[in-house]
């Protein structure tokens, strides 16, 4: 057996993975102090390595903000735990009746950690707002962000070319083929508060056209919000360029209404906003109810009387949405999350996940592994007595 | 063997360093019905603001209206919180847009939204001197409504920006009339003919607490249609609170999300009056952003430093209780604020209306003050 091999199906390293799992989770909840539960959730489970750092709302955090600690991320750790499962159980398993229970209880974890690993890299979560008695056929991003370029094609449709915000690089030069003009990124922030006096640094000192021209506010950079309920404000000033020219500079930050521009006989909008994703179906909001349990302000019942139709299916059907019964099509789960009787809309939570079944067969897996195993003792054990 | 399970991690790697989501895409969507309108900026709040949470669960009490003729109802931009209508209105060679929104109790004034208006006509800011001079009230359908008209844009393509602000018991209503192009008599008529419809509705029963009736219930404007229904009869402290004596006249009013309790005053005219309640971890931020929040609600010029805000501050002198207290004065308006640190929270209670009242209610609510007991 290869030295390889054995170190891999070492109990040892099992213990120190599973140990280092222990200081990750730790140090991590440790770090949700400076930067949030996703911001944690981001840098020490979604990556292979993470450099943790004293955080500063800790007891004398400005004194041992030096402090660093380079950990392994979860990735690295959820895969090393994979291995190191798989090559014990090679190494130590015969394939034979009774050890079936056991490669079904490994199995099941293995892919209890496929699972997440999938959830990491590919769920997705969004939000859809109804107002009463209006459909909606879009859902956008909660934390991502797109500079959006839409051309009026005619008087209801537009060509949208949408650009996500990890292209919009200070300095870098972006030539989309249906737009007749280059995007040059010169300043670019994810985190953006207005300022009410602008100093003589302010990046709208750049900007030549549009609102941002007219305004006396300036603009400046804002720690990132990335709280599971943060909103940011992303903002960016790009020069605009046609082959022969400059045609001028434009602030655009999300929130603020969109910018007309006019390229000869073209007008295009600029705008930066959630993230979008259009859907082949619509939902149509009918009526919503929202309680509150008396003399609180703790929600009692949200629900949304909603029609969805979709034409691929020829499907329109009535669905109620309420907490804990979400509305799932299309591989999109609709969850009840928002509400505001002022302004008579919903809002959805809308998660996409495709490796939502993973656990649940999982779970299964491990449990018939279990049965299979305590069965095999259990008969053991009666013909002992016999 | 030995060497696929290392494989794993490699293709992991490789997998999750690959571009996953297209950065740039092309498709086709249905237009928007017009563009978003500027007011859409409060959809954004900065991060740390206090006011963020409070609009998704605000639940604002209706209010009826009747468009003047030729007016569409349109399809409620949805970046746009606390939105309640939103109209088409037909202008020769132009066009127009009314939006009609409603915002909690005591968020503040026609001032507190100038900055929607002024951004909308493509204005600078304006200084709090010069809203205060553009700014008047009238009385329409019977209700006082602080009015303001901008013009802004430029030559070729002239703006302009009606606004008012209709404060009542249960919210605080703002509506903005945005017109491409000058201003137009006949439009200013339509806005007020508008305005003059309102009819502020009632705080859902649902919302309100209501114990045992006692003939003494105050009076809050009882003439004005809009005054909301109000409980009467001993008023229970809030949660976190062991206990108060909310003084003879006053009486709970309706909760409010993000508020711990609301009381109710006799006020003057139909303008609200209430000391509201609240509670929040930690200290806000300090007492500048606080301070500065209280002031801009009278209408007075913010303070620059940590220092100044701490110098407007009287000490709490309550039993022990850590704290601190602020008496502001504006025009027309006036504040007096408890601000009680305890157990790691902030429980704030404001005294917020029109000056003379204030002042008159000012004895007892040092009398509310002497009697909490945490």
């Amino acid at each position: 057996m290869s030295r390889l091999l054995k170190f891999f199906s070492s109990i040892r390293l099992t213990v120190v993975l599973l140990g280092l799992s222990v200081l990750l989770v730790f140090l991590a909840t440790l770090s949700q102090m400076d930067m949030g539960v996703r911001g944690a959730q981001v840098k020490f489970f979604m990556s292979f390595f993470a450099l943790w750092q004293y955080p500063l709302g800790l007891p004398y955090g400005a004194s041992l903000h030096w402090i660093h600690i380079p950990q392994l991320g979860g990735w690295s750790l959820g895969g090393l735990l994979m291995i190191n499962l798989i090559c014990a159980h090679f190494r130590y398993f015969k394939l034979s009746a009774r050890s079936f229970g056991i490669g079904l209880i490994h199995g099941g974890v293995v892919l209890l950690l496929i699972g997440q690993f999938i959830t990491d890299l590919f769920q997705v979560d969004s939000s859809m707002q109804i107002e009463l008695g209006k459909s909606s056929n879009f859902v956008s991003r909660f934390h991502d962000f797109e500079l959006a370029v839409s051309e009026p094609k005619n008087a209801t449709t537009e060509s949208v070319t949408a650009i996500s915000t990890s292209r919009l690089k200070p300095g870098s030069s972006l030539q989309v083929g249906a737009l007749p003009f280059t995007i040059k990124t010169t300043w670019f922030e994810p985190n953006t508060k207005l300022v009410t006096d602008r100093g003589p640094n302010d990046p709208t000192s750049t900007v030549t056209q549009g609102i941002w021209t007219r305004m006396k506010v300036g603009i400046t950079a804002a720690d990132v919000d990335n709280s599971m309920e943060g909103a940011n404000a992303p903002a960016v000033i790009v020069e605009l360029a046609d082959a022969q020219k400059s045609l001028g500079t434009w602030l655009v930050r999300a929130g603020i209404d969109r910018e007309s521009i006019t390229v000869g006989d073209r007008t295009f909008f600029l705008e930066m906003r959630n993230e979008r994703q259009y859907l082949p179906y619509s939902i149509e909001l009918k009526n919503l109810k929202h309680d509150v349990y008396e003399g609180t302000d703790t929600p009692k019942a949200f629900e949304s009387d909603v029609v969805l139709s979709d034409p691929r299916t020829q499907l329109t059907r009535r669905f109620l949405v309420e907490m804990n019964e979400p509305l799932r099509h299309g591989g999109l789960t609709f969850y009840q999350y928002q509400m505001n009787r002022a302004s008579n809309y919903t809002v959805f939570q809308v998660v996409e996940n495709p490796g939502v079944w993973l656990p649940y067969l999982a779970c299964f897996m491990v449990s018939i592994g279990l049965v299979w195993v305590f069965g095999f003792s259990l008969n053991r054990f009666r013909e002992r007595q016999a | 063997m030995t060497v696929r399970p290392l494989l794993w991690p490699v293709c992991l790697f490789l997998f999750s360093a690959c571009e996953r989501a297209d950065t740039v895409r092309h498709y086709d969507a249905p237009r928007p019905a017009e563009d978003a309108p500027a007011v859409a900026a409060k959809s954004a709040p900065a991060a740390g603001d206090p006011h963020a949470g409070m609009m998704a669960d605000f639940k604002a009490p209706d209010l009826t209206d009747t468009a003047p003729a030729g007016w569409v109802r349109e399809a409620t931009p949805p970046r746009v919180e606390n939105l309640l209508r939103a109209y088409h209105v037909p202008v020769e060679n132009s066009s127009g847009k009314a939006l009609l929104l409603a915002f909690p109790p005591g968020t503040g004034s026609l001032e507190t939204f100038s900055d929607y208006l002024t951004l909308t006509v493509g204005l600078t800011q304006l200084s709090k001197e010069e809203a205060a001079k553009r700014i008047t009230t009238a009385t329409l359908g019977g209700k006082s409504f602080e009015l303001i008209t901008l013009a802004g844009g430029d030559a070729a393509n002239p703006r302009t920006a009606m606004g008012a602000c209709l404060n009542t018991p249960g919210a605080v209503y703002f509506t903005l009339l945005s017109l491409a192009g000058p201003e137009q008599p006949a439009v200013r008529e339509q806005f007020q003919h508008w305005l003059a419809s309102f009819q502020p509705g009632v705080v859902s029963p649902g919302a309100t607490t209501v114990s045992t009736p006692t003939p003494a219930a105050p009076s809050v404007a009882p003439s004005a249609p809009s005054a909301p229904a109000v409980a009467t009869g001993p008023v229970p402290p809030p949660s976190g609170l062991k206990g108060w004596k909310v003084p003879e006249g006053w009486a709970a009013g309706p909760e409010k999300s993000m508020r711990a309790a609301t009381l109710l005053l006799p006020g003057v005219d139909d303008k609200s009056f209430s000391v509201i309640v609240s509670v929040f971890p930690g200290d806000l931020g300090g007492a500048l952003p606080n301070a500065n929040r209280w002031l801009k609600e009278l209408g007075l010029p913010p303070v620059a430093s940590e220092a100044e805000a701490v110098a407007l501050a009287k000490p709490l002198g309550l039993n022990g209780l850590e704290g601190s207290r602020y008496a502001l004065d504006g025009t027309p308006r006036s504040s007096r604020i408890l601000w009680v640190k305890h157990q790691g929270k902030s429980w704030f209670f404001k005294m917020i209306g029109e000056a003379a009242a204030v002042k008159r209610e000012e004895a007892r609510f040092e009398e509310l003050a002497r009697s909490l007991s945490f």
